[in-house]
């Protein structure tokens, strides 16, 4: 990658690093306050809205941290996780089909 | 559910570092920073919800009025547990195990020590970053 182009990525990480965390904090209010309660009582099937969560705080973390091992962060999630917390569970079994490391049957 | 609690540890972890180093850098200390800095706090919350999971699975009676569950209303009542020693709020959960009530206690003491001088510091400096722009 030319000099330029990493000059811009981090003039841009830059710029989005202080929303990003306001945006964090929104995110994770919602899904600890808001979404893990009502899966918890089984109101509504939220792994869908969970995922896109997990999902958007991984991209928030990843462009904070700037480092791209934030991303490998959900794989450390056992298979079993949607029936604790909603959406982490899809994105672990999304990322363990990515990565050969993992044990078969987690 | 070690796996669940070692992967929240983790994540937990991961967040408050990295959040930490956004929000405690250098420069001017803007909204978004003290949202961050909220945020520090609800990641400090949740790493003591996984390291209180431990706790709980190493001695299930370690906790009174609550059973040791792999479901999701586990996950949450350790939300609920952990978020009210962190504010110092309290509740009907009350640690019983020497470990459940040291841990309950650091909880507590970081809960009440943060706010109170790390945050309230930005705090004012984002106030006179504000009155000097």
């Amino acid at each position: 990658m030319a000099r330029g182009e990493e000059s811009s990525l981090d003039r841009l990480r830059l710029q989005l690093r202080d929303p990003l965390l306001t945006l964090l904090t929104l995110l994770l209010v919602f899904w600890m306050f808001v979404l893990a309660p009502l899966h918890a009582s089984a109101v509504i099937n939220t792994d869908i809205i969970g995922f896109i969560l997990a999902l958007a705080v991984t991209g928030a973390l990843l462009i904070l941290s700037a480092r791209p091992g934030a991303v490998t962060s959900p794989c450390f999630l056992p298979s079993d996780f949607p029936r604790q917390l909603p959406g982490l569970g899809c994105v672990n079994h999304r990322m363990s089909t990515c990565f050969s490391t993992r044990a078969p049957g987690r | 559910m070690f796996l669940n609690a070692s992967a929240w540890t983790l994540i937990g972890f991961a967040l408050a570092w990295v959040v930490g180093w956004a929000v405690f850098a250098p420069g001017r200390i803007t909204y978004h920073r003290v949202m961050g800095a909220i945020l520090l706090y609800l990641a400090i919350g949740l790493t003591f919800v996984a390291l209180n999971t431990f706790v709980a699975l190493a001695a299930p009676d370690a906790f009174s009025s609550m059973s040791v569950a792999d479901s999701p209303a586990f996950n949450s009542t350790m939300i609920y547990y952990s978020f009210g020693t962190l504010t110092g709020a309290g509740g009907d959960i009350t640690p019983v195990h020497p470990m459940a009530r040291s841990l309950s206690n650091v909880e507590a003491i970081l809960g009440q020590l943060y706010p109170a001088t790390l945050l309230a510091r930005l705090v004012t400096l984002e106030i006179e970053d504000e009155a000097k722009s």
